[in-house]
């Protein structure tokens, strides 16, 4: 191996530490894994979530740079389907938890004194982001 | 604890010199239904015993909480692998989209031209690389697994979100009274 093989490798090494270090503290902080595990009712299998998580992480920064051509017809197709609704769920839950982080909740509650359909609002909200989903997705502008 | 009468003994320690201590450790002062919560503050307490020459120490007040019934085991394994299935996936698109947002491929191919002076750098750095993460994902979340009993990122996490409800919990039946 040369001295710049190895130097490639080290700096590639050192990239995921930092790039994972990111990862987790903004996870950390929005408090995703251990809402989740309050919300299924499964506290004890926090660290579980926690390695499955990082299985996750390495696996997509595998697969996003490898690119495996996986032609698996059908299979791929359901595997697909599952990935997406389930990312689709996920980035909702990183969302709300961000607003959270931020106090946007509270920030509206007091400007518009509506801390009584504070509920509503939280549906409205997830309402107006399925739909501008929908849009950013099916229409055309956005491509 | 589970649905029922609550003895004073369950929701504080009690220490008396003039009384009889299993009596007022087994002194009944509230029942507690099912899915319900109940309120203690330490001068409800004075105004059951009434009696002024009593000294408290600890929390002013505390919360009784009637213990979940346990979840059938195939419930618990649907919500369990939903879970499981939802932080893959969770953590496969965060990694995906900060990699097509920076593009890493670019990069990495960029990195190679300048060490080995070829820009096709193969397979083999970036599983050097998803290495590195799940290493940093490990060692940042204190993961790894070692002598030193020390919570991981997440179980702090964990203790302050259930502090903050229980903190909530109180503050709420306090407005209440």
């Amino acid at each position: 191996m040369t001295a710049g093989a190895a130097a490639a490798f080290f700096i590639a090494f050192a990239a995921g530490m930092a790039v994972s270090a990111a990862t987790v503290v903004i996870i950390s902080v929005l408090g995703i894994v251990p809402h989740l595990a309050t919300i299924t009712g499964t506290k004890r299998l926090l660290n579980g979530y926690a390695y499955t998580l990082c299985a996750g992480v390495v696996f997509g920064a595998l697969l996003s740079l490898i690119q495996p051509k996986l032609s698996i017809a059908w299979l791929g197709n359901a595997l697909f389907f599952v990935f997406q609704a389930l990312s689709g769920v996920f980035t909702g839950f990183f969302l709300s938890a961000l607003a959270e982080v931020l106090d946007i909740f509270p920030a509206i509650y007091g400007a518009l004194r509506l801390k009584r359909v504070g509920a509503l609002l939280i549906i409205a909200l997830a309402a107006g982001k399925c739909v501008g989903t929908l849009i950013f997705q099916l229409t055309p502008y956005f491509q | 604890m589970d649905a029922g009468a609550v003895k004073l003994g369950d929701i504080c320690d009690v220490y008396a010199v003039n009384e009889n201590e299993t009596r007022l450790k087994r002194m009944g002062v509230g029942e507690l239904a099912q899915n319900k919560t109940l309120f203690f503050r330490a001068v409800d307490i004075a105004r059951l015993l009434k009696r002024d020459d009593i000294t408290f120490l600890g929390a002013p007040s505390c919360i009784v909480s009637c213990r979940e019934k346990p979840q059938k085991s195939v419930l618990r394994l649907c919500k369990a692998g939903f879970a499981f299935l939802l932080l893959f996936a969770g953590g496969m698109t965060t990694i995906m989209s900060y990699h097509t947002d920076v593009d890493m491929l670019e990069m990495t191919s960029m990195m190679s031209l300048i060490l080995t002076g070829s820009a096709d750098s193969g397979d083999a750095l970036s599983v050097v690389y998803a290495v590195g993460i799940a290493a940093g994902v490990l060692f940042f979340g204190n993961l790894l697994p070692s002598k030193k009993q020390s919570p991981t990122i997440f179980q702090t996490e964990q203790y302050e979100l259930e502090s903050q409800t229980q903190e909530y919990l109180k503050h709420e039946q306090e407005g209440l009274r």
